[in-house]
C-alpha cells in the first residue's frame, strides 16, 4: 500500500516535468555546477564552495578534499563511494534501500523533488532552457525560498531561514563540457578504493589506520534538502 | 595382575557410589528435570565412549565462521531460540550438539589479537604464520614479493587435490579474501586481490594476484609437484567478481552495482579463462544461474557480487539474486559427493566479521544463525559415518554480553532485572543493553536497515546515548561501545572448534589453532 502511494506521488511529480523541454534535460543530465554556500546565524557568517557534479546516473558533491558520490542503480537503489582526494583514496559502501531516507532527487538536484513539488509557484520568467521560477514554502520552523531552473532541474538559488540561522546556497556557474565531466568521474574511478566492510581488516593501511583510529575524517558538504525541508546530513538520528 | 584388581575396585567404588548417592539424594534433586536431563547427556557420552571409535573420513567439511568468538555463539543461540518462540538460553546452534569440542588460541606469530589471513593459514597448513599473509610461512616480509619463493605451505585442499579427491570452496565473502584465499594463494599480503590491488614491484618481480592463483590453481600445484596430475578445485562459490573482470565497462554482469564492475588493470577476463579451461563447467553469477545448475554439473564457478556477497539479512535487497550460504553448502556437496574418493569441502560465513567490524550485533548473529543452519544442512545431506564436520572460528571480537538480565530477556533488548519488568538504570540514569562493544564506532539506530555498512556516515560515538524510547532490536541498531574507534576491532581470547565423525575424537582439550589441519590430515590421510 506504502508502495502505492509513493507511484501515486511519483506520477503526480512527473506531470510536473511533462512538458520540459527534453533536449535541456538532455544537456542538464551531464553537467557540472558550482555553487557558494553562505551559513549566517546572528552575528557570525561562514562561506564554503560546494559543485555538483552530474554524469548520467552518477552524481557526485566535490566540498574541499572529499567527494561524496552515488551511483543510481537499476533496481532503484543507490550506492555512495567517497573519495579523498588529497589521498587519492576511497571507501566504496554497499547500496542501501532505506525508504524515505534515501532520496536519488535530493542529491542530483539538492532538492528533494517534493519539496520541490509542494512549494508554491511565485513567478515565472524567461523561456526554453533559460526558463527559472520563484519557487517559495514556509511553516511555522522554516521558510525556504527557490530560485529553480525546471528546464535544468537545478537550482540557482536556495535561501533556508530558520530562526536566527540562515542559509544561502548560490549557483556561481554552470558547465555541460561532456569532456570535462567524463574525465573527471574517470579520474575519480581510478582512485584507489576499499570496501567499507574491509576497513576493519586494514589497520596497517596508514591512510584506512587514521579512520580507524581517529574516526571519519570529516563530514561531506552535504548541503541537500529533503522534502520537508530538513537538511539531510546522512542517514542517522541525532540524539 | 595386581593393576587390573585395582581397577576393578576402582570401578566398583564408582558403580557403588553413584548408586548410594542417587539414593540419598531427594526426589526434589533427583526427579528434577536439570537432573535426570543431565544424567541422560551423561549417560549417552558413556555410551558414545564404549562405541568403536572411526578415525579415518572420507570427506571433510571445514565451516569457519569469519569472527565468530564464543561470545557470538552464546548470543546467536539465544537469538535463534527466541525467534523460535523460547527462552532462548536452553538450545544449541546445530553444531553445538556435536560429541566433541575444543579450545582454539588464536594468535599469529608476530600478533597477540590476529586477522583472518594468519589464521586460516594455520588452519589449512599446519603452521602459524603472520598476520596479513597468506599460504606463506612467517620467514616472510608482508609486502615484499621477493619473500614469497621458498616460505610458500602446502594446504589441505591441494593435498586432496593431489590424493583425487573432489574439493570446494564456499563464502559468503569475496572468494579472495583472506580466509578463502588462504586454501588456495600464496601471498605477501592479503590485500593483492587482483594485479590492480599490487605495487608494480611486485607485478614485476613476477608474484601473481589471488584471484589469477585461483583459475591457475590446477596449472600452479601441477608445476610445483612434478608428475602430479590435478583436475582443479570442483566447486567455488563466492562474491569478489570485480577481481576477475577487466576494468571496461563492456564486461559488466546484470548484477552490477558499480559503474565498471572490473578492477583489473591486466585487461585479463578469468572467468573466460576459466571457461576456457573448464568448458564442461558452469559459471553463474546469480540466482537463477545457480538454479539452473543442473544435476550431473561436476564443475561449478559461481561468482555472485562485486564484493562480498549481501549479509543474510540484507539479500533481499541483492540486485541480481543470490543463494544463501545453506543453499550454496547444499548444491556444493551434491557436486562434489559424485567423487567416489571423497571430497575436501571448504566453507566461510565471512561477514559475521563485517558486521562486528560495523558494530551491528542483528546482522552478526542473523549470518552466524544462518552458518549454522548451513552446518545442519551439511550433516543432512552426508553420512555422519563417514563425513568429518568441524566448525570453528577464526578469532573473536570485542563482543560482550553483560549486566544481569532475566532469563528469556531479549538477547539484543536492554536489561531487565531478575522480577522486573523495566528497563534496570546504570549509575548515569540510563538504560543500557545486554550486548555491546567494547570499542568500535558506537551508537546508531538506523532503524530497518538491514545493510550493517550503512553506519558510515557519522563520526564515532562512544560511551553513553539515553535509550530510552529508542528500539535496540532492530536491524539496523549499532551497540554502544568503550573506546571510539572507525571499525570495532578483532578481540585475543580463544575461540571454539565443534566437531563430529571419523575423527572428531580428536578435537578437545585447549589447542594451537594449526592443530586442525592435522586432525583434517588424520582423517583424510593427506600427507601419508
Ligand atoms: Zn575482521
Amino acid at each position: 500500500m506504502k508502495k502505492l502511494i509513493t507511484i501515486a506521488v511519483m506520477l503526480v511529480s512527473n506531470h510536473l516535468y511533462a512538458n520540459t523541454n527534453s533536449s535541456c534535460v538532455q544537456s542538464s543530465s551531464q553537467i557540472k555546477a558550482q555553487y557558494q554556500i553562505t551559513e549566517s546565524q546572528q552575528n557570525h557568517q561562514q562561506s564554503r564552495e560546494l559543485t555538483l557534479w552530474r554524469n548520467g546516473e552518477q552524481v557526485a558533491h566535490q566540498s574541499d578534499n572529499i567527494v561524496e558520490l552515488w551511483q543510481h542503480l537499476k533496481n532503484n537503489q543507490i550506492r555512495p563511494i567517497r573519495y579523498f582526494t588529497e589521498h587519492k583514496r576511497g571507501i566504496e559502501y554497499q547500496p542501501s534501500e532505506v525508504t524515505g531516507k534515501q532520496s536519488w532527487s535530493a542529491k542530483y538536484q539538492l532538492l528533494d523533488k517534493k519539496l520541490i513539488d509542494k512549494m508554491k509557484l511565485v513567478s515565472e520568467q524567461g523561456q526554453g532552457c533559460d526558463k527559472s521560477q520563484l519557487l517559495e514554502f514556509a511553516d511555522k520552523n522554516i521558510k525556504i525560498k527557490v530560485n529553480w531552473l525546471p528546464e535544468l532541474q537545478l537550482a540557482q538559488s536556495i535561501q533556508i531561514s530558520q530562526g536566527q540561522y540562515a542559509r544561502e546556497i548560490k549557483l556561481l556557474s554552470k558547465n555541460t563540457d561532456k569532456t570535462l565531466i567524463n574525465q573527471q568521474f574517470k579520474q575519480w574511478d581510478l582512485y584507489q578504493t576499499t570496501d567499507y566492510a574491509d576497513v576493519g581488516d586494514n589497520e596497517n593501511d596508514p591512510f584506512l589506520a587514521k579512520m580507524i583510529n581517529q574516526g571519519f575524517i570529516e563530514h561531506g558538504a552535504t548541503g541537500f534538502y529533503n522534502q520537508n525541508g530538513e537538511m539531510l546530513q546522512g542517514h542517522g538520528h541525532h540524539h | 595382575m595386581k593393576i587390573k584388581q585395582v581397577a576393578s575396585a576402582i570401578g566398583l567404588t564408582l558403580a557403588l557410589s553413584a548408586h548410594t548417592f542417587a539414593s540419598v539424594l531427594p526426589d526434589a534433586q533427583s526427579q528434577s528435570e536439570w537432573y535426570t536431563s543431565a544424567q541422560t547427556k551423561l549417560s549417552d557420552k558413556v555410551a558414545g565412549s564404549q562405541t568403536e571409535i572411526k578415525t579415518k573420513a572420507k570427506n571433510v567439511i571445514l565451516f569457519v565462521g569469519d569472527g565468530m568468538g564464543i561470545s557470538t555463539l552464546t548470543a546467536a543461540r539465544i537469538l535463534k531460540g527466541q525467534l523460535d518462540g523460547n527462552s532462548g538460553e536452553e538450545g544449541y546452534l546445530s553444531f553445538e550438539m556435536f560429541p566433541y569440542s575444543a579450545q582454539v588460541k588464536t594468535y599469529n606469530v608476530d600478533a597477540q589479537t590476529p586477522d583472518s589471513a594468519g589464521t586460516m593459514t594455520a588452519m589449512i597448513s599446519g603452521v602459524k604464520t603472520d598476520v596479513g599473509v597468506i599460504g606463506v610461512d612467517e620467514d616472510i616480509v608482508r609486502g615484499d614479493c621477493s619473500t614469497v619463493a621458498g616460505n610458500e605451505l602446502v594446504t589441505a585442499t591441494e593435498l586432496a587435490e593431489i590424493r583425487g579427491l573432489a574439493t570446494g570452496l564456499v563464502s559468503t565473502a569475496r572468494i579472495t579474501h583472506a580466509t578463502p584465499a588462504a586454501t588456495y594463494a600464496k601471498s605477501a599480503d592479503r590485500n593483492w586481490e587482483d594485479v590492480s590491488d599490487m605495487s608494480e614491484t611486485a607485478v614485476t618481480a613476477g608474484c601473481e594476484d589471488i584471484a589469477s592463483q585461483l583459475v591457475n590453481f590446477e596449472s600452479n600445484l601441477e608445476a610445483r609437484f612434478a608428475g602430479v596430475d590435478v583436475d582443479g578445485i570442483d566447486v567455488v562459490m563466492g562474491g569478489g567478481r570485480r577481481h576477475f573482470l577487466p576494468k571496461d565497462e563492456a564486461y559488466n554482469s546484470n548484477d552490477a552495482v558499480s559503474s565498471v564492475e572490473g578492477d583489473r588493470t591486466d585487461g585479463r577476463d578469468l572467468t573466460a579463462e576459466w571457461q576456457q579451461q573448464y568448458p564442461q563447467g558452469v559459471y553463474v553469477t546469480d540466482q537463477t544461474g545457480f538454479d539452473a545448475i543442473a544435476d550431473d554439473t561436476t564443475k561449478v564457478f559461481a561468482l555472485f557480487n562485486e564484493s562480498h556477497m549481501q549479509y543474510e539479512a540484507d539479500r533481499a535487497n541483492d540486485v541480481a539474486g543470490e543463494p544463501s550460504l545453506s543453499a550454496m553448502t547444499t548444491k556444493a556437496i551434491d557436486v562434489l559427493a559424485k567423487n567416489e574418493k571423497g571430497f575436501f569441502l571448504t566453507v566461510e560465513s565471512g561477514r559475521i566479521d563485517h558486521a562486528h567490524h560495523a558494530g551491528n550485533a542483528y546482522n552478526a548473529l542473523s549470518d552466524t544463525i544462518e552458518l549454522a543452519k548451513a552446518v545442519q544442512a551439511a550433516y543432512d545431506s552426508t553420512d555422519p559415518e563417514e563425513t568429518l564436520i568441524l566448525v570453528t572460528a577464526d578469532h573473536s571480537h570485542v563482543f560482550t554480553i553483560a549486566g544481569y538480565p532475566k532469563r528469556g530477556n531479549p538477547i539484543l533488548g536492554k536489561v531487565v532485572a531478575v522480577g522486573e519488568d523495566t528497563p534496570t538504570l546504570a549509575n548515569d540514569g540510563m538504560p543500557y543493553t545486554t550486548v555491546g562493544y567494547a570499542n568500535g564506532l558506537g551508537f546508531r539506530d538506523l532503524g530497518a536497515e538491514t545493510d550493517a555498512d550503512a553506519a558510515y556516515n557519522e563520526a564515532a560515538v562512544a560511551g553513553r546515548i539515553n535509550l530510552d524510547g529508542v528500539d535496540t532490536q532492530t536491524p539496523g541498531y549499532h551497540q554502544e561501545v568503550t573506546v571510539p574507534l572507525s571499525s570495532e576491532t578483532h578481540a585475543g581470547e580463544d575461540i571454539s572448534l565443534h566437531a563430529t565423525g571419523p575423527g572428531a575424537h580428536l578435537a578437545q582439550g585447549v589447542i594451537e589453532q594449526n592443530v586442525v589441519f592435522h586432525i583434517i590430515d588424520q582423517a583424510l590421510e593427506l600427507t601419508e
